[in-house]
């Protein structure tokens, strides 16, 4: 995604607002109705009982978690409220002085985050499957420098339409250790006829790799592991397939 | 959506959002590194935790980034998050529970196109330009 950054050079000008709730930033922005400025969040995502607003301190803890469990609060906010707690011995400053509403939310974003990680995951698979039917691509690393190496790329449209540009992510892996080496993208622009197939070798410089430059750089003649994923597909025809970040 | 906003390949920012910086404080949800080198970073409300938007701190040697001015924040920012979580993973990882923080950024409308955490509105913190660690972790700001 082309994130302008040449016109904010032009027209940024900072300005700090106070600090808004997520809600009241997307209220404030949301059908331009709004305003950036001191706007506080308002949003409510329980109906309000005493237990909720109890402020949680480590002297007071063990009271806190009796209270709670004896509260008129659902079990699974109870259950969430204990197991953040658990989770948390080491790092008290993550409960402290905060209400058992506020604790029981941040373990909700948990449960959030867990969530959004399986659904990309799942995205992943369903995306790289869509992408396959479309294009079959063999890359693979040719050859290595002290300033760039060489990709082998063997691309064949397998669609009636003709191909003009091609993005691709790639990522270097240790393949002893499986760490990231280095990860870079590849906007590729070249024809590919219907049903045709191309392949050439493709130089890049270690710069392309931005701070994982001086990583692939020494990893010259290492064994790596390449992943290669062409994400997204142009069409002579306007259309497209696949996505963009 | 900001008026006449309508392509991906749009280069205007938009006044008045788009050309001011706003600050939220919000709970860390998860990370990724991108193809394009930027941390998609999602974030959720405090006081709704299923309520999300994303925040990115853009690859300040990526051309367009640099050309910026700005692409010192970047590097700071990126720098703070690798400090205390690691290098981002190429998928989408959920954060360690519990971090709250406060980030500041330059507010960016983001055609919907299957953004993981994306906010309904496309709103995004993008670039974004600090961050400090309020509570759940004992990194350093």
């Amino acid at each position: 995604m082309d994130i302008r950054y040449k016109l904010l050079k032009l027209t940024y000008r900072a300005k700090t607002t106070a600090i808004l709730g997520l809600a009241a930033l997307a209220a404030s922005l949301i059908g331009c109705g709004g305003h950036s400025g001191s706007t506080t969040s308002t949003s409510v995502t329980q109906a309000p009982s005493d237990a909720s607003a109890i402020v949680v301190t480590t002297p007071t803890l063990a009271k806190v978690q009796a209270d709670v469990a004896a509260s008129s609060l659902s079990a699974l906010d109870k259950n969430r409220f204990a197991a953040f707690i658990d989770d948390h011995r080491q790092i008290p400053n993550a409960y402290e002085n905060k209400t058992v509403r506020e604790v029981i939310n941040l373990q909700i974003s948990y449960e959030v985050a867990l969530r959004l990680a399986a659904q990309a995951r799942a995205d992943d698979t369903m995306h790289k499957a869509e992408i396959a039917k479309l294009i079959a691509s063999k890359i693979t690393l040719a050859s290595e420098g002290d300033r760039s190496l060489v990709l082998h790329m063997d691309l064949q449209n397998l669609t009636a339409k003709q191909v003009k540009n091609l993005e691709i992510g790639l990522e270097f892996d240790d393949a002893k250790t499986g760490t990231r080496i280095g990860q870079a993208e590849v906007q590729l622009r070249r024809n590919i006829a219907p049903h045709g197939r191309i392949a050439f070798d493709y130089p890049m410089r270690y710069i392309r790799f931005s701070d994982d430059a001086g990583p692939m750089m020494a990893s010259k003649g290492k064994a790596k592991k390449l992943d290669a994923q062409v994400t997204e597909i142009k069409y002579t025809d306007g259309t497209d397939a696949g996505f963009d970040d | 959506m900001p008026s006449g906003y309508t392509s991906s390949n749009d280069t205007t920012r938009y006044a008045p959002y788009e050309t001011h910086s706003y600050t939220v404080r919000a709970i860390l949800v998860g990370w990724k590194s991108e193809a394009d080198r930027d941390y998609h970073i999602v974030i959720a409300d405090p006081n709704a935790p299923s309520n999300t938007m994303i925040i990115e701190p853009p690859d300040p040697t990526c051309t367009m980034a640099c050309a910026s001015n700005f692409g010192n924040y970047y590097s700071s920012v990126r720098a703070k998050f690798v400090a205390c979580f690691g290098n981002p993973p190429g998928s989408f990882t959920n954060f360690p529970s519990g971090v709250v923080v406060d980030v500041t950024g330059v507010a960016f409308f983001d055609p919907l196109h299957g953004q993981t955490g994306v906010a309904p509105n496309g709103i995004e913190l993008h670039p974004l330009l600090s961050v400090q660690w309020i509570s759940g972790t004992s990194c350093s700001n």
